[in-house]
């Protein structure tokens, strides 16, 4: 048996951890809400700043507003549309168009694309390390079932213990 | 004992039945302590949990870059009919990453290749307006000022003119700068500049 001391400790262990998921879910929430964009990040060229897996939340703006140092998030201006995050290194204004160099810190390479004044970039603000992965579980149907099914389960088994459990003498008569 | 009645009949009910709704009592029964001290720990452990991703959150930031992409300048100078003009359609003057306090400077040697004297003025046009108003632009020749101010007023030919004899030749001197004391509006901003040259025959 669990003394009570060490039910307390998991009590509070256990509504820390549902504290912190819930304060970072409310945020990327919020963040979402008031028009940023959280991604998953899923190459390494950013590394150490950002690994695979992680998820960052980029605030959008004008690419005007952009700094050298900056971490951005831009479209693939000659793929397919992909979005890359990396550094920028220079950037230059020429007429209605803002040319930028821009590089993953993990890179040896840069490259050079163009964006128009009146487009969108986006700056990196935060991450949040490893999250992608759970979010690329949850996306996953198959495996989705089991936050279902292992949810229920231990409800299932929490409640069949509570039901079984003899009834401690200060708890007689009051249920 | 309470009684409850259904149609005409009197029914007899258990008392633990219906005595809590007839006679609530007045006070609720007190929680354990150990029951209280897990409710505590609940709400600390949920606060904990919210402080620890606030703090975590923090951690996880990512620094804004602080770095200022300086202003490109460059200039070339077009031919005129009657005037020699030497680098022509090259760049004589280029400034890379120019910040408050920089400049940039470069020649252009000009000769009179008429039979009669010239008055030259000279104008410097921008394909953009974004340095406009910031960058300050010193044309000179023979030690004199033929303009000194912002870009934007060398859009028109200078009012001061430089008289050139026939055959003389004599050197324009441009310096585009950032003065020390700019905020704003020159980052990563671009000026590529075409200096051109009239000239009248003097009187």
């Amino acid at each position: 048996m669990i003394s009570r001391g060490a039910r307390l400790l998991l009590t509070v262990a256990g509504w820390a951890l549902a504290g912190f998921a819930l304060t970072l879910a409310v945020t990327l929430v919020v963040a979402q809400v008031s028009g940023r964009q959280s991604l998953t990040v899923l190459s390494g060229s950013m590394e150490p700043t950002i690994r695979t897996g992680d998820v960052v939340v980029a605030d959008p703006m004008p690419p005007m507003d952009a700094h050298v140092g900056d971490v951005i998030t831009y479209k693939e201006p000659h793929g397919a549309g992909r979005l890359i995050t990396h550094r920028v290194k220079t950037m230059q204004a020429l007429g209605d168009k803002v040319r930028f160099t821009t590089q993953g810190d993990a890179n040896d390479t840069s490259e050079r694309w163009q964006v128009a004044s009146t487009g969108q970039i986006a700056r990196v603000t935060h991450r949040i390390p490893r999250l992608g992965y759970a979010l690329g579980f949850m996306r996953d149907p198959s495996k989705r079932l089991f936050l279902i099914a292992i949810p229920a389960l231990l409800l299932g088994v929490f409640e069949l213990v509570r039901i079984w459990r003899p009834a401690r003498p200060e708890a007689r008569g009051t249920s | 004992m309470s009684l409850w009645q259904s149609g005409s009949r009197l029914r007899r009910l258990p008392l633990a039945v219906v005595e809590p709704l007839a006679f609530p009592p007045a006070v609720s029964p007190q929680p354990s302590i150990h029951r209280s001290l897990r409710r505590v720990g609940a709400f600390a452990g949920l606060a904990l949990g919210g402080v620890l991703a606030a703090i975590a959150a923090g951690s996880w930031g990512i620094a804004a870059g602080t770095g200022t992409a300086g202003a490109d300048v460059s200039a070339l100078a077009n031919l005129s009919g009657e005037l020699d003009v030497s680098p022509h359609a090259k760049t004589f003057l280029r400034g890379r990453a120019l910040t408050p306090g920089d400049a940039a400077s470069g020649d252009v040697r000009v000769r009179n290749q008429t039979s009669k004297p010239l008055m030259v003025r000279a104008r410097l046009r921008a394909d953009q307006r974004d340095l406009d108003r910031v960058l300050r632009v010193r044309l000179q020749a023979r030690g004199e000022y033929l303009y000194e101010g912002p870009l934007a007023g060398l859009r028109g030919y200078t009012r001061t003119a430089l008289r050139l004899q026939s055959g003389e030749t004599a050197t324009l001197r441009l310096r585009l700068s950032l003065p020390a004391g700019t905020r704003s509006g020159y980052e990563a901003r671009t000026a590529e500049t075409t200096l051109e040259l009239d000239s009248r025959v003097a009187r």
